[in-house]
């Protein structure tokens, strides 16, 4: 990807998560300390699944963006590929956990 | 080996405000993207493994846990909020010396409020 199209993506992704995390964080406090069943109904709905997988979406790809553009400030190109690979297999499991939600 | 200048060390810099919250940006978006992976396999586990679930949960009511969880607030909301300022920054918005101080102090003070309610609702 260009050097401009990233700047461009980190911005948009950036707006993106501006609600949705806060979304996430309340979601977060009211969800803490409930029991398997109720955090089962608390997902079971359409809207709150389609936000649960856009802000996972979009946080891993922000995510990447970020973290690749500080390995490019401090460390050389061989480096760089070697934790750009290893952070791409990480988020690939972000979204593999995140995605059988849809089947609650 | 390396095509393209690597940023010099974190030790020369004076520690300038612009600087610090440049700095702790990097860091606290660090943070969050160590923390999504471990958010991912608490929602994620609901459907997979209800048992882990249960136990995720006894693990993030324990007052340690809880206070990290604190933390990793602030440290999410300081990256939001400085980046909204970064976001000002892309159209030439705020970046008069006296308007980035009144606008970084502005980020330090609302962070504690908000990360003081989030407290709250978490205990």
């Amino acid at each position: 990807m260009r050097g401009s199209a990233k700047w461009y993506w980190q911005r948009v992704t950036a707006i993106i998560l501006v609600p949705t995390s806060y979304w996430f964080v309340l979601f977060f406090l009211n969800n803490l300390d409930v029991s398997h069943t109720m955090m089962t109904s608390s997902l079971d709905n359409l809207f709150v699944k389609f936000l649960m997988i856009l802000f996972f979406f979009v946080a891993t790809f922000h995510a990447r963006l970020g973290l690749v553009t500080i390995y490019q400030d401090y460390f050389d190109t061989d480096k760089v590929k070697i934790y750009s690979r290893l952070t791409d297999v990480l988020l690939l499991l972000v979204i593999l956990f995140i995605l059988p939600i849809i089947l609650i | 080996m390396t095509t393209s200048p690597l940023s010099p060390h974190l030790q020369i810099h004076k520690p300038v405000l612009t600087m610090v919250f440049s700095i702790t940006h990097r860091i606290s978006g660090i943070i969050f993207a160590v923390s999504l992976p471990f958010l991912a396999i608490w929602i994620g586990s609901v459907y997979f493994a209800p048992t882990l679930f249960e136990s995720i949960t006894v693990f993030f009511n324990f007052t340690l846990i809880k206070l990290i969880f604190i933390f990793w607030f602030f440290a999410l909301n300081h990256h939001l909020l400085n980046g909204l300022k970064y976001f000002l920054w892309t159209f030439a918005k705020g970046m008069e010396l006296n308007q980035v101080y009144l606008i970084s102090y502005s980020i330090l003070i609302i962070n504690i409020i908000m990360t003081t309610v989030f407290a709250w609702g978490i205990f």
